[in-house]
């Protein structure tokens, strides 16, 4: 990665699964992947919170996102992987593990690759989107992490409004 | 050989200044908080000079100048007395109980080590 | 000298807290000797080292004020308010001093100006002496600076060198000053070319000398250009151990060879004046012969001293001929200590901890390895460790002492500032607090204590009226609870009326018109967020900060607030804050198989209890020895689903002041855990302070038995 680049201008995005669905951050947001340890519930919680991990001597929050998408509980398998995530929640900083089914591959996403969000068509909300990204046949949902999993909204689909 | 002086004052920035003047200028040195603690070093260990303050807690600059001289050790060991005091009394006081000399603060490093000379050499 | 400065600096920082605290501790009780002493030594002091340090304003107040407390001290002026008030403005002065030593502009200058007039008139008016004059004509007197007998004239004739004749008899003593007299003998000859001969007439035979004792004088011939108060300076220390005689001889430099010689052959009892003369008459080859006057000067008559003494203006403290020996014997303060900046202590805290996390995982490998040797290094590892994390803990301990001395004052200056008298108690001063906790503590509790100042007690009149005594009390008190330590601040003022807080509340919009709420619910609506006591802001209490800001400092601090009002008879805030923020001692357990941490300090008992003895009681008691202990199921408050085990585990904790079991599946053992925050995405669950990680890498979540147990309560009560 050239160092020059800022976090705007990184056309490069890590791509995954959940479920049958192709969805990317930036890679500017990706610290690391990781395999899913022993993970501690934590009671009373929200059911998207999946628990907390050690990450080298800290607690990291690891956040079910499949539950966020609306796609029931992550079913915990071989390719599952933990991807965490740099985000920022109101001006902080913070590390926060996010479950995903597996993890694919790291595509340049510019130009013609990369469109604006669709205003229909979709079942997300538009604010939790910042783009598709186009590879081959497939479409790919780019999401602002920093929205996703900064709300404490139980799922970002469309007709959800029920909050916490 | 290396001469080394005891300072007791209960004021860390004089005992910092003090304590990197003398060993600037090549003496050894050990520091005491007050006079109780001056006179638990005062323990047969050679000390070629006491610098003292007057106005310390738990024992006072003239006290620990008295108990210091009542040991075999130091009877004769020369002490001054560390003082913003000019009163006569004071310094009188301090003689009575067996004081060498006395350096009046605020004092330069020369004149700090001026003094020292005229009692250590 | 300048890397000395910033240790001044804290060292002048320390003093001043601790001066503050004397000083309003004194004007309670201004009879006091210690503390007038202990105020006198902190000024003198600081007058002392400030100069060294070019902080000479500081000098130069301190040296002011120094007077005032000697003159206390020697009961020469009586303790007044006005001197209290003048010396706690010099503190903030010095304070603002030790950033501007050399003022930041003319408001500085203006303020130390009337300051010193103002120091300088307490003195001068308790006494009729003219202080300001007299420091004007003591310096004036070191300007001089023995000046009185330089004689121009001398330089005239020659070279400037002068003969003098010096005359040393030490008294028998001498050496138990410490005193060698042959040094004195020694700097003479430095000053310039000198011939010394000894007296020794009076040695005694060896059956009767006594080793420790002095017999010789000496005579001494010195040609030096120096002034006759550098010879002098010479015997300063020695002015009452030996005679000392300056014969002045003639101004010319007499120590030439063949005089020295001649001077060889006389005996020592004819040496004086005339003979040296006659002698160097013989001896000199051409010289112009000159009689200079003779003159005869007793050294001991032209000392420093005694040249002050004379001085009509002297210091009053002079006339004073036996001060009371009164160096304050201070109350034994451990005054062994050196200064640590925060940052280590912080980066030390947290290798410390890193230790312990890593130390667990040593115990854990070592547990299973089998192998004896490795797990007797790992136990006296884990000892050390624990030895260590006990000291490194305690090294951040700071009393909250530190805090009541602001406080202390700040009443003071606001009751003054309200026209209301007030008398402020501090208990439980030494009550230890981890010096994060100290230090977010300070505002909050100063918030308090502006509210409790402005708008809990009320004025006088109406204090007397309602037939309560003129001056209000207000008491701050710490003390220590388990793992926590209370700080109760509790005034006796009119206290809060709940129906104010609530027609506040419903016009502010915090609550709706029908809601019921109780007593206590209605108290804590102050703080609520958007509830301030707006219509009441004056210059004291009304900061901009709410009450509600107050409450959140303290749940930051995992701490909380409580508050107790009866109107009419005062009001009591009382904070509940966690000893340390960073490592507890604690009970792992299990329930399912998730592991949670008690702290080992709230833990009274365990016991091991059938799963049926607990579902079949009623309302959640049980009997153990004969007591009624209500009891939290936390499977039921998780919401664990799986199957309990036929045995759980009952942990007795103690809340507030009753008993309380938890019900666990397992006990694992005790652990030291280093707490980690959970974080934001954990705000809500403040059932748990925090986590901690596992020798094998889990992370376990450390319960606030406290929060549990009310949590349990307020959903029985709902259900």
């Amino acid at each position: 990665m050239n160092e020059e680049n800022t976090l705007d201008n990184i056309n490069s995005y890590l791509t995954f699964l959940l479920d049958e669905e192709l969805f990317s951050v930036n890679v500017g947001k990706v610290i690391e992947i990781l395999e899913v340890p022993k993970l501690t519930k934590v009671p009373q919680a929200p059911s998207y919170m999946a628990g907390v991990m050690n990450l080298r001597g800290n607690v990291l929050p690891v956040i079910d996102t499949k539950i966020k998408f609306g796609l029931g509980e992550t079913d915990i398998q071989q390719k599952t992987c933990i991807v965490v995530m740099d985000i920022s929640i109101e001006g902080e900083s913070v590390y926060v593990g996010a479950l995903v089914d597996s993890v694919l591959d790291v595509l340049e996403l510019s130009g013609d690759k990369l469109l604006p969000p669709p205003t229909v068509g979709i079942k997300y909300r538009p604010e939790f989107i910042t783009g598709i990204g186009k590879d081959g046949d497939d479409f790919i949902m780019i999401l602002n992490i920093d929205k996703v999993f900064s709300t404490d909204e139980l799922s970002i689909l469309k007709d959800s409004s029920q909050t916490l | 050989m290396e001469k080394t002086i005891l300072i007791a004052d209960d004021s860390e920035s004089i005992r910092e200044v003090v304590k990197a003047t003398l060993e600037n200028a090549g003496y050894g040195v050990i520091v005491a908080v007050d006079g109780a603690d001056a006179l638990e070093k005062l323990d047969g260990t050679k000390i070629d000079l006491v610098i003292t303050d007057l106005n310390m807690p738990n024992k006072d600059g003239i006290q620990l100048i008295r108990d210091a001289r009542g040991l075999d050790d130091y009877k004769f060991t020369p002490i001054l007395l560390l003082t913003t005091e000019s009163q006569a009394e004071k310094k009188q006081e301090a003689k009575t109980a067996g004081a060498t000399g006395w350096i009046v603060k605020p004092f330069v490093q020369d004149k700090l080590l001026a003094v020292i000379k005229k009692v250590l050499r | 000298m300048d890397s000395f400065q910033a240790s001044f600096i804290n060292e002048a920082t320390e003093l001043l807290v601790d001066l503050e605290a004397a000083l309003l501790d004194l004007e309670n009780d201004t009879t006091n000797k210690q503390l007038i002493g202990e105020i006198f030594r902190v000024m003198h002091t600081l007058k002392g080292t400030a100069s060294m340090f070019g902080f000479e304003n500081i000098g130069e107040i301190t040296h002011h004020l120094e007077n005032i407390y000697d003159q206390i001290r020697s009961d020469k002026l009586e303790i007044s308010t006005p001197i209290f008030d003048v010396t706690l403005t010099s503190l903030d002065h010095i304070r603002y001093l030790l950033e501007n030593p050399n003022f930041d502009g003319d408001e500085g200058i203006k303020r130390h100006k009337k300051l010193l007039v103002e120091i300088i008139s307490i003195v001068e008016g308790d006494t009729g002496n003219n202080i300001k004059e007299s420091i004007d004509s003591e310096e004036a007197i070191e300007d001089v600076d023995f000046g009185l007998f330089d004689d121009d004239d001398d330089e005239e004739e020659n070279d400037g060198t002068i003969s003098y004749l010096v005359y040393i008899e030490p008294i028998k003593e001498i050496f138990s000053n410490g005193t060698n007299p042959l040094f004195l003998i020694e700097d003479l000859h430095n000053l310039g070319n000198s011939k010394a001969v000894p007296l020794v007439n009076k040695i005694p035979t060896l059956q009767n000398l006594d080793p420790e004792s002095c017999y010789s004088s000496w005579k001494v011939i010195l040609s030096t250009k120096e002034s006759v108060d550098e010879i002098m300076d010479v015997f300063i220390f020695v002015e009452d151990e030996c005679e000392v005689k300056l014969d002045k001889i003639i101004e010319k430099d007499i120590l030439q060879e063949d005089f020295i010689e001649a001077i060889g052959q006389l005996n020592i009892d004819e040496i004086d004046v005339a003979t040296i003369l006659d002698t160097w008459e013989r001896t000199k080859s051409d010289e112009k012969k000159e009689s200079a006057p003779v003159e005869n000067v007793d050294f001991g008559l032209f000392t420093k001293e005694s040249v002050e003494n004379k001085e009509p203006n002297s210091r009053p403290r002079k006339e004073n001929s036996t001060p009371p020996k009164g160096t304050p014997k201070q109350v034994t303060k451990p005054t062994s200590s050196i200064r640590v900046s925060s940052d280590k202590l912080d980066e030390l805290m947290n290798l410390v901890s890193q230790l312990v996390t890593t130390q667990a995982s040593l115990q854990l490998y070592a547990s299973e390895s089998q192998e004896g040797e490795l797990e007797t290094i790992s136990e006296s590892i884990e000892k050390i460790s624990r030895q260590l994390r006990d000291t490194t803990f305690s090294m951040c301990l700071v009393p909250i002492e530190t805090l009541y001395t602001r406080f202390t004052r700040l009443v003071r200056d606001i009751s003054n500032d309200l026209g209301k008298k007030i008398l402020f108690r501090t208990e439980g001063g030494s009550t230890e607090l981890d010096k994060t906790i100290i230090e977010q503590l300070t505002d909050p509790l100063l918030h308090i204590l502006r509210n409790s100042l402005d708008h809990g007690i009320e004025s006088e009149e109406k204090r007397i009226a309602a037939g309560k005594p003129a001056q209000g009390t207000i008491t701050v008190n710490a003390y220590y609870s388990g793992t926590y330590v209370n700080v109760g601040i509790s005034d006796d003022g009119g206290g809060i009326d709940p129906e104010k807080i609530r027609d506040k509340a419903i016009s502010k919009g915090v609550i709706s018109p029908d809601k019921q709420l109780t007593k206590k619910e209605t108290l804590e609506l102050i703080f609520a967020a958007g509830f301030s006591t707006a219509e009441q802001v004056t210059g004291v209490s009304g900061r901009g900060v709410g009450m509600d800001v107050v409450k959140k400092n303290i749940n930051d601090l995992r701490g909380e607030i409580i508050i107790d009002s009866n109107v009419g008879e005062g009001t009591t805030m009382t904070l509940k804050l966690p000893l340390t923020l960073s490592i507890i001692d604690g009970l792992l357990v299990k329930i399912d198989n998730i592991f949670y941490v008690i702290p080992l300090a709230v833990i009274k008992k365990c016991y091991e209890v059938a799963n049926k003895e607990l579902s079949n009681q009623y309302n959640n008691l049980i009997i153990i020895e004969e007591d009624q202990i209500p009891f939290c199921n936390l499977r039921n408050q998780f919401k664990v689903n799986t199957n309990a085990p036929e045995f759980q585990q009952l942990i007795v904790v103690k809340n507030e002041s009753s008993l309380v079991g938890l019900v666990v599946d397992e006990i694992v053992g005790e652990y030291q855990a280093v707490l980690k925050p959970l974080g934001k995405y954990y705000k809500q669950q403040d059932i748990f302070s925090g986590s901690t990680i596992l020798g094998d890498g889990t992370v376990a979540l450390v319960l606030d038995t406290h929060r549990i147990i009310n949590q349990n309560q307020n959903n029985t009560l709902l259900s």
